[in-house]
């Protein structure tokens, strides 16, 4: 056993040395990715924030408007074909959970209701908007895909670590389940467009 | 002497049987057939003429992600997904639907052992293989390299 570990760390080590520019990147999207889920943590004043289903349904709401209104900031900057039809699908993708969505908060007889959670992803998320649109037309693919990429790490995080766990009727935490396959696949689509921003 | 019939017929009725499995398989020792190879192994378990068969786009996923068919027969894609999807060739764009709406379905008759992709979900990746003529998955790519 210790001789694997140890062949690992060797393994581990020279890897390391050998993609010191892959690593470097995926440090510092780690680091967003710990920001953001501390913030979430943070503003909660807990580890573990206890959400009503109704706040449940706002934080959800509100990710999926926040990817959509980046999805914005790329169509009124990019020229990038790859990058426009991604946006496009955040947008198409992240409009049909939002669908999705209103139709079972509807049915529930449930209105979403703003909270720190929700609102410090706003305010995180109006930042950013920010910094994409005051970045150059040449820096901009690479700045809105990174995001990207960072976004969907903490978002994938925030719904199975957070509103999943907290979500108390079946059919809301199943509709959080069915959209995590495709929050991956947004991820797996940024990450290989950002390959080609090096 | 009923006992001699009954013999009889079972001894024909084996002879039967050893036929039409030979006939099936059209493939026995290998020692019969010397080095000829049987291209296509599975043809004796397919119908008389060409099929239809299913794949489910469900989950951000084609269901199956690896279709075994033959030249001819039909493959009809059904959305059964929330968002939208695209079914296209992956190598030289040889074919492609239009944007599927949860529901909607495309259907087209396969000749040739080919990769395909949703070109809204670039990592979304499926293929059809004829008679067993297997290919690469990803020997295409679906992203223009273009840069900044």
């Amino acid at each position: 056993m210790l001789a694997f570990v140890t062949k690992q760390a060797v393994f581990n080590q020279t890897d390391i040395l050998k993609t010191k520019t892959v690593m470097k990147t995926i440090k510092r999207f780690a680091s967003v990715l710990c920001l953001c889920i501390c913030s979430l943590s943070v503003v909660s004043g807990q580890q573990n924030p206890k959400l009503t289903d109704a706040e449940v349904a706002s934080v959800a709401v509100v990710a999926n408007q926040i990817d959509i209104a980046y999805a914005e900031v790329a169509k009124e900057r990019s020229k990038n074909a790859d990058v426009l039809k991604f946006a496009e699908t955040m947008i198409s993708d992240h409009k049909a959970v939002l669908d999705q969505a209103g139709a079972l908060v509807k049915k529930l007889g449930v209105t979403p209701q703003d909270n720190e959670v929700s609102k410090k992803l706003l305010a995180d998320a109006e930042k950013t908007k920010k910094d994409l649109r005051a970045k150059s037309e040449k820096d901009f693919n690479k700045a809105y895909i990174d995001n990207e990429v960072a976004y969907h790490k903490a978002v994938i995080a925030a719904v199975e670590g957070l509103l999943i766990p907290e979500a108390e009727n079946a059919e809301l935490k199943a509709l959080l389940q069915n959209v995590v396959p495709a929050l991956r696949t947004h991820l797996g689509h940024a990450e290989m467009l950002q390959k080609t921003f090096k | 002497m009923r006992v001699i019939a009954l013999l009889f017929l079972v001894y024909v009725a084996c002879c039967l049987s050893a036929c039409s499995k030979r006939d099936n398989t059209g493939n026995m020792d290998g020692d019969d057939y010397g080095e000829y190879e049987i291209e296509q192994p599975d043809r004796f378990e397919a119908s008389d003429g060409p099929v239809t068969h299913r794949i489910d786009i469900l989950q951000m996923k084609f269901v199956p992600e690896v279709l075994n068919v033959q030249e001819g027969d039909t493959v009809v894609w059904t959305n059964s997904d929330i968002v939208l999807h695209d079914v296209v060739e992956l190598n030289k764009n040889l074919w492609n639907s239009e944007p599927l709406k949860p529901g909607a379905t495309f259907k087209t008759v396969v000749k040739l052992s080919q990769a395909y992709y949703c070109s809204l979900h670039v990592v979304m990746r499926g293929k059809i293989v004829v008679d067993g003529r297997d290919i690469a998955m990803n020997s295409g790519s679906s992203i223009t390299m273009c840069g900044n």
